[in-house]
């Protein structure tokens, strides 16, 4: 039998999201009918969602999903404003 | 689910999965440990009268309290229908049903090599009576209610407000 390749892992932006909107993991999770821990799990990069679920966060957020969720990291805030990565 | 919080959501996360991981050990492991002390051990530990039945006791009463905190607290989500759970919360519970299964056949395997063998090896022979025979059918009914809520408990992560 064949081994199942391991998932890839998919990062996202929704903490720093719900962050500036200053909207609560229980409203988040109520708007997107899931469960509020969802959110946390979600945030911490430890469950990737389904299309159906990324497509409801990029709709709530109205955003382009590949601004929430991308297969590679996302840079930091202040390279991608900025292009710094520290301050000397 | 959307909108509502039900009992086992509000108290869902509260035991930290270094606590749930041994309950979760314990509802599967410790009714057969107190079959072994109840029933094939009690001969040898009777130098008080009554003291292996009485160990196998309070080790079967310590398994039911952890199949029922676990049940409680962490794992309702094991028997919860489709419309109670979320996406990730159907995924764990499918992806427990199939380990469940797996550590089912796993269990009952290595319990009919132990009626096979420990009886000889330990010196110590059952006599296998409607009673005995069903003390081991139970087990096996508890121990396949008990694999998919105890599977959960030990894979859910914590989650750190």
């Amino acid at each position: 039998m064949p081994t199942p390749k391991p998932e890839p892992a998919i990062h996202n932006r929704l903490a720093v999201l719900r962050a500036e909107r200053g909207i609560s993991r229980q409203d988040l999770a109520t708007v997107l009918g899931v469960n509020y821990q969802t959110i946390g799990y979600l945030e911490r990069g430890d469950y990737s969602p389904s299309l159906a679920l990324a497509f409801s966060i990029a709709r709530f957020f109205d955003l382009p999903i590949e601004a929430i969720f991308s297969p590679a990291p996302f840079a930091p805030m202040s390279t991608t404003l900025y292009g710094t990565t520290t301050q000397d | 689910m959307v909108g509502r919080r039900t009992r086992f959501e509000r108290v869902d996360g509260e035991i930290p999965r270094r606590i749930r991981r041994p309950m979760a050990i314990l509802a599967i492991a410790g009714y057969p440990l107190a079959l072994i002390v109840g029933l094939v051990l009690a001969p040898k530990l009777d130098v008080i009268p009554g003291l292996g039945a009485v160990l196998g006791l309070a080790i079967l009463a310590v398994t039911m309290f952890a199949m029922y905190q676990l049940y409680r607290f962490r794992s309702q989500m094991a028997q919860a229908p489709d419309d109670r759970l979320d996406e990730r919360q159907r995924q764990i519970r499918d992806r427990a049903y199939v380990d469940s299964y797996r550590w089912f056949v796993l269990i009952t395997l290595l319990t009919l090599v132990a009626l096979s063998l420990g009886p000889t090896l330990l010196d110590a022979p059952i006599t296998l009576t409607f009673e005995v025979a069903n003390w081991f059918i139970v087990g096996i009914v508890l121990i396949s209610i008990a694999l998919p809520s105890a599977v959960v408990a030990w894979r859910e992560p914590d989650l750190e407000d």
